[in-house]
């Protein structure tokens, strides 16, 4: 198990490494000499070098590269070409909400999956909740999340009003958009589930403990769910790429200010270090993820050990 | 075994990329006749009447001809994405599988990793962010970057059939390398692949449509949904028609997308 631990790290580690060099290749490097952007297209070419100089632009790349390194262990990920902001305080601020608001989408999706599940098993007659789970997959996020905005704007003026480019202040700004945002992975995960425990309550061993008595519920958990929570768990943590995308489009659509809003106006006005840094930190997180997801199946699935 | 159980279905996913092509024509086509680039001051935030069934948005043009040849664009760029992604995924995941555990395969499954590990999204973000983007590039990159998901299928397939019987037989009668490979595994490794590129379609025209919408994608004469929608949110008040209606439209075309392909799925049990 040690040794499987220092392996996935070090591969994560180079995954990592590859990150840095791809957005320092990306946002550094390519876009163009930054002193002469900085410095305008009539500063004269003595200005131009020593601000280069000074930026140790003329050093090699490697050693670039390895100043943009040192930055980003320091957390300096430079200041925003709009509003020379320091880069890592809008990140911060902005991140733990765009944090929240697809960490609770990512819970009410497994929740709400188990859930609908649960209640399908216990009323067999109310199988047709399926059908509204799939409504999820057909709609992509940003559809669903206008809808809202219609229905709630329709219902509660004064609120829909006041989403437009206001900070939180309820529990519902975040609730309502990470409902939205949970739709398709809940789906998705709602009709693996049901398959996965269809298959499962057709073993011997369901059946065995239904001869044995256990109730209805506790047959659910230990012969269905147990059996079956495994490629859930893995489809689970597949999902938070989905669960990414549609939370930066949601964003947008209800004016919340994570990162998703800070994405769209740094696109707008070219401005590299934040959407460097945006991509960076998301990058992170997800190599991080993947890392976690792969040291947990292997924990919970001697299969997958060996 | 093999991927056999794949095969019946192969003819449904082939419908389904036929359809989603002529689809695309279709609605390039209609969206070409009505004209999506036409202004007309006169009709400004005209709502949905049966002269402009989709409404008109701020500068008087047809939101029917927008939409229609926005989806057609769509698709158009992700076959074409599939297209590139496919090619790479067999030639890239069927030398990794070939030749597996040594340092190509190292190098291969490394580069699938770093691709599968960061989402899709996060990348073709990254990379419009400094590359100026036109259709090509647009399908070029999503192509680029789409490959990792099927070649990882084509390299356990691969990998798994390297010391099947008739592999080596065809080794031992002396045919070449390359004709092993095309002869001998294509047709195991197609079937898999197909499904895996059928299986990106959605999410492809998602990336492909969330890239406009944050301003990525296709520049501004050029319709594209994603842009749509998002000048349409800042003109909610006034004309809720321009950012719902194109919506609404695409999610309508995601459904029918969505069914034929859980209609071809190879577990599907009819």
């Amino acid at each position: 198990m040690m040794r499987r631990l220092f392996h996935a790290s070090l591969f994560s580690l180079s995954l990592l490494v590859a990150l840095t060099l791809v957005c320092f290749f990306l946002f550094t490097y390519l876009p163009g000499d930054a002193a002469r952007t900085v410095l305008g297209a009539y500063a004269s070419e003595r200005n131009v070098a020593a601000l280069r100089a000074d930026w140790g632009l003329n050093k090699p790349l490697f050693h670039q590269w390895w100043w943009f390194l040192q930055g980003l262990f320091e957390g300096d990920m430079g200041h925003s070409l709009i509003n020379q902001r320091p880069v890592d305080d809008m990140l911060i601020s902005r991140g733990m909400l765009t944090l929240t608001l697809g960490g609770v989408s990512a819970v009410i999706s497994l929740v709400g999956s188990y859930g609908i599940n649960l209640i399908m098993w216990l009323r067999p007659d109310w199988r047709r909740l399926r059908y509204f789970a799939l409504a999820g997959v057909l709609m992509p996020a940003f559809f669903s999340a206008m809808m809202v905005l219609v229905i709630l704007g329709s219902l509660f003026p004064a609120w829909a009003f006041a989403r437009l480019g206001t900070s939180l202040s309820h529990w519902y700004d975040v609730l309502i958009p990470a409902i939205i945002v949970a739709l398709y992975p809940m789906a998705l995960l709602t009709t693996l589930l049901e398959q996965r425990l269809q298959e499962q309550s057709n073993t011997l061993h369901a059946l065995a403990e239904r001869a044995w008595g256990y109730g209805v519920v506790k047959r659910f958990h230990r012969s269905l769910l147990r059996p079956a929570a495994l490629p859930w768990l893995a489809a689970w943590l597949h999902q938070f790429s989905v669960i990414l995308v549609a939370t930066l489009v949601t964003e947008v659509v209800f004016s919340f200010p994570g990162l998703g809003t800070l994405l769209v106006s740094a696109v707008q006005q070219k401005d590299y270090p934040v959407i460097q840094a945006v991509i960076l930190a998301n990058g992170t997180f997800f190599v991080l993820l993947y890392w976690m997801q792969r040291m947990l199946l292997a924990w919970l699935d001697p299969r997958v050990r060996n | 075994m093999y991927g056999i159980e794949y095969l019946p279905s192969v003819r449904h996913a082939l419908w389904l990329l036929l359809y989603i092509a002529i689809l695309s024509v279709l609605a390039l086509g209609a969206g070409q006749l009505l004209d999506p680039f036409a202004v007309d001051t006169t009709h400004r935030y005209h709502p949905p009447s049966m002269a402009f069934p989709l409404g008109t948005d701020g500068l008087g043009r047809d939101l029917l001809a927008r939409t229609l040849y926005a989806i057609g664009l769509s698709f158009k760029v992700v076959l074409y994405a599939l297209l590139v992604a496919g090619g790479l995924s067999l030639v890239l995941g069927g030398v990794a599988g070939y030749y597996a555990n040594r340092w190509i395969d190292h190098l291969v499954s490394w580069l699938i990793a770093l691709l599968t590990s960061i989402p899709f999204f996060l990348w073709v973000v990254a990379l419009f962010a400094v590359i100026p983007a036109d259709l090509e590039t647009i399908y070029l990159v999503i192509g680029l970057l789409a490959w990792a998901g099927p070649a990882r299928t084509v390299r356990e397939v691969v990998a798994q059939l390297r010391r099947a019987p008739f592999v080596l037989a065809g080794h031992a009668f002396g045919f070449s390398t390359r004709r092993v490979m095309v002869r001998s595994f294509m047709t195991f490794v197609l079937p898999p692949v197909f499904f895996n590129l059928i299986y990106a379609i959605p999410e492809l025209v998602a990336v492909e449509v969330g890239l406009s919408f944050f301003g990525l994608g296709a520049q501004p004469p050029t319709p594209s949904l994603g842009r749509m929608v998002y000048e349409g949110l800042r003109e909610w008040s006034v004309a809720w028609w321009v950012a719902l209606l194109p919506a609404a439209g695409f999610a309508v075309i995601l459904a029918i997308i969505y069914f034929y392909s859980s209609r071809s799925h190879p577990l599907a049990s009819e």
